[in-house]
C-alpha cells in the first residue's frame, strides 16, 4: 500500500516525463507495427493507415493509462476548482466582495482569538511546564517574604523553588513599576526574582548571561539586572555592547548581565533583578521582614512522577510548621493550592480574563463570532442566490450524467475557494495589524506573534464557515427537481433566504444594543459622580515600600500639606486614603440598622476640595479625633433616625462594626460617633436605581503602615488651573525627600484610566456593531436586488399596466417585512439577557434599557430600508419594455 | 471472429492484466511483441486495439507487479521492456488459480444448465 503510494507520487512528480515516455512507447509500437506491415508487403501509406487502425485509439489509452495513476476524487476535486477559479474570472465583483465580507469575518476572530490566546490561554514558553506550578495561598495569591526561606528541599513533591516579587500584592503592587534611567515619568515594568528563576524556566539569555546561584544571590554581591529584549530594543536602541553596562533602576546603579528574549514568562515583565538585593533597589523596604504582605509568587518544580493532586498533602508538613510559627499570618483553613504552567498559573479562584477584559474571554469570542455567523449567513444567501440563478447550468450538467453529489460538491469546491482566499487575505489582515500594534502599541512585550494555534484556529473556523456557507445551497440544489426547462425563478423564493437575513439582522440587534449599553453607563458615570473633579490634581507618594514608620510619614504629609497651602495657586487640600475613583463604589457594608452604605475616611477639608455640599452642620476639621465624628448622606439618616435633623446625634459606629476590615475605629460595640453634618447621597444623582446611603468619618492619622491601605493621596484644588500646578507638586513633595518617587497628575486623567477597560469594550463593541450592520446591510441589498431581478418581468408588466412606481417600490420593500421584524424581536429581546455578560466591568451597565432597544430598533430599520431602497429603485426606474424583454 | 474491443477482454475482470503477466513470465518483452505473443498464442481470437495494453501494463506497473526499463529492441529501436518482479509472479499464480476457479464455476453452470 505505502509503496504504490509513493509509486504514485513519484509518478506525479514526474508526470510530464512519464507522458511523453508512454507517448513514445507507443508510437515506436505503432511503427513496428507499420514495419511488419511493410514488409508482408503493404505500401507505406497503406502501412501506416493498417498500423493506426491496429493500435486502436491511442489518445485515449494514454488518458487511461494518466487515469491510473492518479486518485479520481483528486482529479475530481482539481476539476471542482478550476470551474470555481473559472467562475471567478466571469463575476469577479461577486468573488471579490463576498471574500471582503468573509475576511473582516474570519480576520475579526482570528485577531480575537490571537489576543485571547496571547493573554490568557497559551501556556508560557518554559521548559518542563508539566511539571511547573504556582502555590497560591488560598483564598488570595501572594505569600510572605519570609517563608520562602522555609521552602527548601526537605519535601517529597518539589525538587526546588522558585521565587518572584508578587505584581499582585496590594501593598506591594508598585514594586513592579520602577523608574528606568532619570526621568520619573519613564517607568518599566520590573520584578525581583530568585536567581535559580531564568535557569528553572529554562530561559536562556540572548547576550550574556542570567542570574545565577551562589553568585548574584551571594552576600555582597555587586547589583545586577537582567533586561527584556523589548527593552533592550526600544528604550536601548539596540545597544550590541549592552551587556556589562551600568543602568539606572529606581534610581539605583546596577549592571546588565544579560538580555532575555522577549516571550519569557510573565511576559510583562522588562526588568528583572535578584530578590536578595531588593534591599539596595529599593531602602528601607519591609518586603523581606514582614509576615503580614502577600509580597511574593511562589513556584515549584515537582519531582519527576509526582502528581499534581498530591502537592496538597506533601506540603502540609511545611504549612503546619509555617502556622507554628506565625498562628496570625497563617489560620489552620489556609493552604496552598498548585496552580499548573497549563493554565498560565492562573488563581484558580479568580479570572485574570475578567480582571483586564472585564468580561470573560468566552464572553469576548463569542460577540466577535457573532460577526462571522452574519457574514456567513451573509454569504450562504449570496451563494443560494447564485445557485439558483445557475440552476440551468447545474440541469444541464445533470442531464449530462453529473451525479447530484457532484453537483453538491461543485459548489462546496466553491464555497472552499472563497473561504481558502479569504482566510488568506484574513491572515495578513490580522499579521499586518498585529505588527502595526507591536510597533506602536503599548510598551508591553507579549507574544503577539503568530503561533501555530493561531493558524489551527483559522483552519478550524474556516472549515466551519466552508460547511456553513456551502452546505445548504449545495444541499438545497441537490434536492431541488433540476431539469433543462426550470427556470430559476421556480427554485427562486426559498424560506430559507429571509430566515438567513432575519439571523443577520438580530445579531446586528444585539450588537448594537450592547454597544448601547456600555455608551450609556459609560457616559452616566462621566456626567454625574457626584463632585467637581475639574481642576483638582492629585498626588501619590509610596511611602510604605520606602520603609516609613507611622510617625514620619504622618509628618510627611503634613508638612507637605502645609507647604502646598501656601502655593498661590492652590485653593484648598485634604489628604485621603485614596484618590477617588468617580466609580459606582457598591455598599461597604449592609446592615439591619444601616441599609447598604458606601464608607470612606476622609481628611480635613475634602467636601471643600471635591464641591460636595454640606446640607447641614459642617465638615471636619483637623481638631475631629478619629472615630469621634461622623458625617451621614440623607438616606442612611432616614434609615437610622428617621430624620435628616440629626447634626449633634450620636451615630452607632460600633453597631456596624468590622465590616471586612473597612471600619476600622469601633473596638466596641458601644461605641457611638456625633454626627456633625450631612452631605448628599453618593451615586448618579435621583434616577440611580441602586441609591445607597454614605458614611465619612475622619482620617485615622496613625496609619497601620503594614497594610494595604497604609498609603495616601493628597487632592488639591488649583484656582484656576490644575494642569499648572501638577509639576509644583511633584517637586514639593521631592524638595522633602529626595529619594522618594512622587506622582502628580489630574483627577481626571485618574477617572480616565479607571474607564479605559469599559472604554475598551466599547470600542470593540462599536467596531463589531457597525462591521455586522455593515454587513447586514450588504444582505438586504443582495436580498432586495436579487427579488428585484427574478420579479423584472412581472413588474414590467405592472408598469405597462400603468401601476403607480410607489406601489411597485413597496411591493419590493415588502420582502423586508418578515426577515426585518423577526430578525429585530428576537435579536433585541436576545440583549437583554446577554447585557448581563457585562455585569463584569467596573462601569455599571443596567441590561434592560427600553430607550437603547429603542433607538437601536429605529436605527436598524431606517438602515435596512436605506440600503434596500437603493436596488428597488433601480428596479422601478427601468424602462418596462427593457424589464419585459429581459427573460 | 477476432475479440477486438479491449472491453472483451474484460469479461472476466482482470484478464487482460493475467495475460500480460502470463506472457512476461517467460521474460522481459515490449509492448508491441507483448501484443504480438497475446495475437499469436491466440490463434488471433484476441486481438487487442493495440493501444489498449498500455492502460493495462501502466496499472501492473502502479502496482508493482512489473517494472519497466529502456532498452534497444532486435532492429534497434528504443523500447521500453517489461518484466514480471518477485511480487508479480506470486500475483500471476493467484490471479491463475482464480481464473480457473472462475472458469470451472463458469463450465459447471453451463454444462448444468
Amino acid at each position: 500500500m505505502g509503496m504504490k503510494f509513493l509509486r504514485r507520487i513519484h509518478y506525479w512528480l514526474n508526470h510530464r516525463r512519464e507522458a511523453a515516455e508512454l507517448a513514445e512507447e507507443i508510437e515506436a509500437h505503432r511503427q513496428m507495427r507499420q514495419a511488419q506491415l511493410e514488409e508482408s508487403g503493404l505500401s507505406e501509406q497503406e502501412a501506416s493507415f493498417a498500423s493506426r487502425r491496429a493500435m486502436g485509439n491511442a489518445v485515449r489509452a494514454a488518458e487511461q493509462a494518466r487515469e491510473i495513476w492518479t486518485w479520481r476524487w483528486l482529479g475530481d476535486s482539481l476539476g471542482d476548482l478550476m470551474l470555481g477559479l473559472r467562475d471567478f474570472r466571469k463575476f469577479p465583483v461577486f468573488w471579490i466582495g463576498a471574500s471582503l465580507i468573509l475576511s473582516l469575518g474570519l480576520g475579526i476572530n482570528i485577531a480575537a482569538f490571537q489576543f485571547m490566546d496571547a493573554l490568557f490561554w497559551r501556556p508560557p514558553e518554559i521548559r518542563d511546564p508539566e511539571t511547573m506550578v504556582r502555590l497560591f495561598k488560598a483564598p488570595f495569591g501572594g505569600l510572605p517574604y519570609p517563608i520562602t526561606r522555609m521552602f527548601d528541599g526537605n519535601n517529597s513533591a518539589f525538587s526546588s523553588f522558585l521565587i518572584r516579587s508578587n505584581s499582585e500584592s496590594r501593598a506591594f503592587g508598585d514594586l513592579h513599576n520602577l523608574v528606568w534611567g532619570d526621568d520619573p515619568a519613564n517607568q518599566v515594568r520590573a520584578s525581583f526574582v530568585s536567581s535559580n528563576w531564568f535557569e528553572e524556566l529554562g530561559i536562556r539569555p540572548k547576550y550574556g548571561r542570567t542570574f545565577q546561584t551562589g553568585t548574584d544571590d551571594a552576600a555582597g554581591a555587586p547589583p545586577t539586572v537582567v533586561i527584556s529584549q523589548v527593552l533592550w530594543e526600544r528604550l536601548l536602541d539596540s545597544d550590541p555592547e549592552i551587556v556589562g553596562k551600568t543602568v539606572q533602576v529606581n534610581k539605583r546603579a546596577a549592571v546588565v548581565v544579560g538580555v532575555v528574549p522577549p516571550d519569557v514568562m510573565p511576559s510583562f515583565d522588562m526588568v528583572w533583578m535578584p530578590i536578595s538585593q531588593i534591599d539596595y533597589f529599593v531602602p528601607g523596604t519591609p518586603f523581606k521582614t514582614s509576615w503580614d504582605l502577600d509580597s511574593v509568587q511562589i513556584y515549584g518544580r515537582l519531582k519527576p512522577g509526582v502528581p499534581l493532586a498530591s502537592v496538597r498533602g506533601a506540603l502540609r508538613p511545611l504549612m503546619n510548621e509555617v502556622r507554628k510559627l506565625q498562628p496570625q499570618a497563617f489560620g489552620e483553613r489556609d493552604s496552598l493550592i498548585p496552580s499548573p504552567a497549563s493554565a498560565r498559573f492562573n488563581n484558580p479562584r479568580f479570572s485574570s480574563a475578567r480582571r483586564v477584559l472585564g468580561v470573560s474571554p468566552a464572553t469576548a469570542l463569542g460577540l466577535t463570532l457573532l460577526v462571522l455567523v452574519i457574514a456567513c449567513a451573509n454569504l450562504m444567501n449570496l451563494v443560494l442566490s447564485r445557485a439558483m440563478n445557475k440552476v440551468r447550468d447545474l440541469s444541464i450538467r445533470v442531464s449530462l450524467g453529473a451525479g447530484r453529489s457532484r453537483i453538491m460538491r461543485q459548489l462546496l469546491a466553491e464555497s472552499a475557494l472563497l473561504v481558502v482566499f479569504s482566510s488568506i487575505v484574513a491572515l495578513v489582515l490580522v499579521y499586518g495589524g498585529t505588527q502595526i500594534f507591536l510597533a506602536m502599541g503599548p510598551f508591553i512585550g507579549p507574544q503577539f506573534d503568530f503561533s501555530w494555534r493561531t493558524i489551527v484556529a483559522t483552519v478550524v473556523v474556516g472549515s466551519i464557515a466552508v460547511a456553513a456557507i456551502g452546505l445548504l445551497p449545495a444541499w438545497k440544489i441537490s434536492r431541488g427537481k433540476l431539469s433543462v426547462k426550470q427556470t430559476s425563478a421556480g427554485l427562486g423564493r426559498t424560506r430559507w433566504q429571509p430566515l438567513l437575513l432575519a439571523a443577520q439582522v438580530g445579531c446586528s440587534c444585539l450588537l448594537l444594543v450592547l454597544t448601547g449599553l456600555v455608551l450609556r453607563s459609560l457616559q452616566q458615570s462621566m456626567a454625574d459622580v457626584g463632585f467637581d473633579y475639574d481642576d483638582v490634581a492629585v498626588l501619590t507618594v509610596p511611602l510604605a515600600r520606602q520603609g516609613f514608620r507611622p510617625g514620619e510619614a504622618s509628618s510627611y504629609w503634613n508638612q507637605l500639606q502645609e507647604t502646598l497651602k501656601s502655593h498661590p495657586e492652590v485653593e484648598s487640600v485634604s489628604l485621603v486614603p485614596r484618590s477617588p475613583s468617580g466609580m459606582r463604589g457598591g455598599a461597604a457594608f449592609d446592615t439591619e440598622l444601616t441599609g447598604p452604605a458606601s464608607y470612606s475616611e476622609v481628611g480635613p477639608g475634602f467636601f471643600a476640595v471635591l464641591r460636595i455640599p454640606i446640607l447641614a452642620g459642617r465638615e471636619f476639621e483637623a481638631t475631629d479625633a478619629y472615630g469621634a465624628s461622623v458625617i451621614l448622606s440623607p438616606t442612611l439618616a432616614m434609615k437610622v433616625f428617621g430624620s435628616t435633623d440629626v447634626i449633634g446625634r450620636s451615630f452607632p459606629t460600633g453597631r456596624i462594626g468590622h465590616h471586612g476590615g473597612v471600619l476600622e475605629a469601633p473596638a466596641k460595640a458601644s461605641r457611638t460617633a456625633t454626627v456633625i453634618g450631612v452631605t448628599p447621597d453618593p451615586g448618579f444623582g435621583e434616577s440611580d436605581p441602586e441609591k445607597i446611603g454614605a458614611l465619612y468619618m475622619s482620617l485615622n492619622p496613625d496609619m497601620a503602615l503594614d497594610g494595604p491601605r497604609s498609603d495616601r493621596a493628597l487632592l488639591v484644588r488649583a484656582r484656576s488651573n490644575a494642569a499648572g500646578i501638577v509639576h509644583d507638586m511633584r517637586n514639593a513633595a521631592l524638595n522633602l525627600n529626595r529619594s522618594l518617587f512622587p506622582q502628580a497628575r489630574l483627577l481626571a486623567q485618574d477617572f480616565e484610566g479607571r474607564r479605559a477597560e469599559a472604554r475598551m469594550i466599547l470600542t470593540v463593541l462599536a467596531v463589531l456593531g457597525s462591521l455586522a450592520l455593515s454587513i447586514t446591510c450588504i444582505g438586504v441589498f443582495g436580498t432586495v436586488s436579487y427579488a428585484a431581478t427574478l420579479r423584472r418581468p412581472e413588474i414590467g408588466i405592472r408598469m405597462a399596466l400603468g401601476e403607480a412606481r410607489n406601489s411597485i417600490l413597496l411591493l419590493l420593500l415588502k420582502q423586508l417585512h418578515w426577515p426585518l421584524s423577526r430578525g429585530m424581536a428576537y435579536g433585541l429581546l436576545a440583549a437583554i439577557p446577554a447585557g448581563g455578560l457585562l455585569s463584569g466591568l467596573r462601569v455599571s451597565v443596567n441590561p434592560f434599557d427600553p430607550t437603547i432597544l429603542a433607538l437601536v430598533g429605529v436605527f436598524v430599520l431606517l438602515t435596512a430600508i436605506a440600503a434596500a431602497f437603493l436596488p428597488a429603485w433601480q428596479a422601478v426606474r427601468q424602462d418596462p419594455m427593457t424589464s419585459l424583454r429581459a427573460e | 471472429m477476432a475479440l477486438t474491443d479491449p472491453d472483451s477482454l474484460n469479461l472476466l475482470p482482470g484478464t487482460l492484466d493475467l495475460l500480460i503477466l502470463k506472457i512476461l513470465s517467460r521474460g522481459a518483452l515490449h509492448g508491441y511483441s507483448i501484443a504480438e505473443h497475446l495475437k499469436s498464442q491466440s490463434d488471433e481470437v484476441l486481438q487487442v486495439g493495440e493501444s489498449s495494453l498500455y492502460p493495462a501494463l501502466q496499472r501492473l506497473l502502479l502496482n508493482g507487479w512489473v517494472k519497466a526499463e529502456w532498452g534497444t529492441s532486435e532492429n534497434n529501436r528504443r523500447a521500453r521492456y517489461y518484466t514480471l518482479t518477485v511480487t508479480g509472479k506470486k500475483q500471476l499464480r493467484a490471479e491463475r488459480e482464480e481464473f480457473d476457479r472462475m472458469i470451472a464455476a463458469i463450465q459447471k453452470v453451463l454444462h448444468t444448465a
